[in-house]
């Protein structure tokens, strides 16, 4: 894959492993470096050889391991809350993720609002609210619902179906004012292209008129001819 | 509402449209990608780990009070008394809605359940997927989900955290 196997960059978050059935950790990979390495110096002992005679470039190395430990992403109320959740992990499966340093953020923030006794009325309040203080989020580009599965999301809840009626109006609302602006953009856009295209077509029927009057000229000219013997 | 009525069949097919403007991901769409809100719906009620299965989290939480020095004996002989742990929290209830001001949500501890590696193993992937979800948002995370006992476990066992790290 790689001439220099020293030359491989490799980045991740292990916690983040979602996929069904893969799993790998930076400790993992250090470890087979390590043994790529061993495997190595036993080849070059059987021929003879010793590490310090090959050129620095053509031994493995076990890669040196840095940790991002700040977050440019989100708050240390968010990444606190997440921090817990990797606690839990670490805790219960040590050999499924890395062990490393919490990351923090650059500014606080609020923790994750866990709804509990929130009735589905009170959500859609809450989520649609006009009162900015207190409406959670005002779905737009920026939001995202997350579900578990499409089709189980989508189709299977009741509540869901609900809400997103509601939800539907206030974002159906901002959408129409947001294709209001491009409509009306789009109109003097194609407004001013049609003065430019009348303007063009102004200059092409006088070109063409030209055109035609020498066109009328040569014919006069050629009648002319035909009719003067010269 | 008038929607739970529909008949499962034409509720089908009306809803993609309804859905159209707010954006839906699954978490493996989202993962790798960031938005300002994170509204995550039904994320217990659509576990394949049951409710024993998250409750393995308060027994987690359950061992490390037990374990923890600044936890007073007579903080724990008071819970005991009392019969039942619980943890309130004023700070965000106030945000949670109106109606809501000024009370406590409290969650009341569940039945904790002896974490077993093998038949417990569900457990690390729906973390990593909780993980995963959580860190898609910049500014808000919105929890909200159906089913009570599922969720109940990790509701409280943020709760209590962060109770500790004063952060509630």
């Amino acid at each position: 894959m790689c001439v220099d196997k020293n030359a491989l960059f490799f980045t991740g978050d292990t916690c983040q492993t979602i996929a069904r059935g893969v799993g790998f950790r930076f400790e993992d990979l250090t470890t087979m470096f390590f043994q790529l390495g061993e495997q190595q110096r036993k080849e070059l002992s059987a021929r003879g050889l010793r590490p310090d005679d090959m050129p620095k470039r053509a031994l493995v190395q076990v890669p040196r391991v840095n940790q991002l430990s700040v977050n440019y992403r989100t708050h240390n109320g968010i990444l606190g809350a997440a921090s817990q959740i990797v606690s839990l992990l670490l805790e219960l499966f040590p050999h499924s993720v890395d062990a490393l340093e919490k990351d923090v953020g650059h500014f606080n923030g609020p923790l994750p609002t866990l709804l509990t006794d929130t009735s589905k009325d009170d959500l859609s309040i809450l989520l649609c609210g006009s009162d900015p203080q207190h409406s959670q989020i005002e779905f737009g580009a920026h939001q995202v619902v997350l579900v578990r599965d499409q089709v189980r999301g989508r189709l299977r809840s009741a509540q869901w179906r609900t809400l997103s009626a509601q939800w539907t109006l206030s974002a159906q609302w901002r959408t129409l004012s947001a294709q209001w602006r491009t409509l009306s953009a789009q109109w003097r856009t194609l407004s001013a292209q049609s003065r430019t295209l009348s303007a063009q077509s102004r200059t092409l029927s006088a070109q063409s008129r030209t055109a035609e009057d020498c066109e009328g000229l040569a014919h006069a000219d050629s009648r002319l001819r035909s009719s003067c013997p010269l | 509402m008038l929607a739970d009525c529909l008949p499962h069949q034409a509720a089908k097919e009306r809803l993609p449209a309804e859905l159209q403007s707010a954006l839906t991901l699954t978490i493996f769409e989202a993962k790798g990608l960031e938005f300002d809100d994170v509204f995550l719906f039904n994320f217990f009620a659509d576990s394949p780990a049951d409710d024993r299965t998250w409750r393995v989290i308060t027994s987690s939480w359950a061992r490390s009070r037990d374990e923890s020095p600044t936890d007073t004996a007579a903080a724990r002989e008071r819970e005991r008394a009392s019969g039942r742990e619980r943890c309130s929290e004023r700070a965000s209830a106030a945000d949670v809605a109106d109606e809501a001001e000024g009370a406590e949500l409290s969650i009341e501890a569940p039945r904790p359940e002896s974490f077993d590696r093998q038949r417990h193993s569900l457990l690390n992937e729906e973390l990593k997927m909780l993980y995963t979800a959580m860190t898609r948002a910049r500014v808000k995370v919105v929890i909200y989900d159906q089913h009570e006992e599922k969720r109940r476990p990790l509701f409280h066992y943020l709760l209590v955290k962060a109770r500790a790290a004063d952060g509630y």
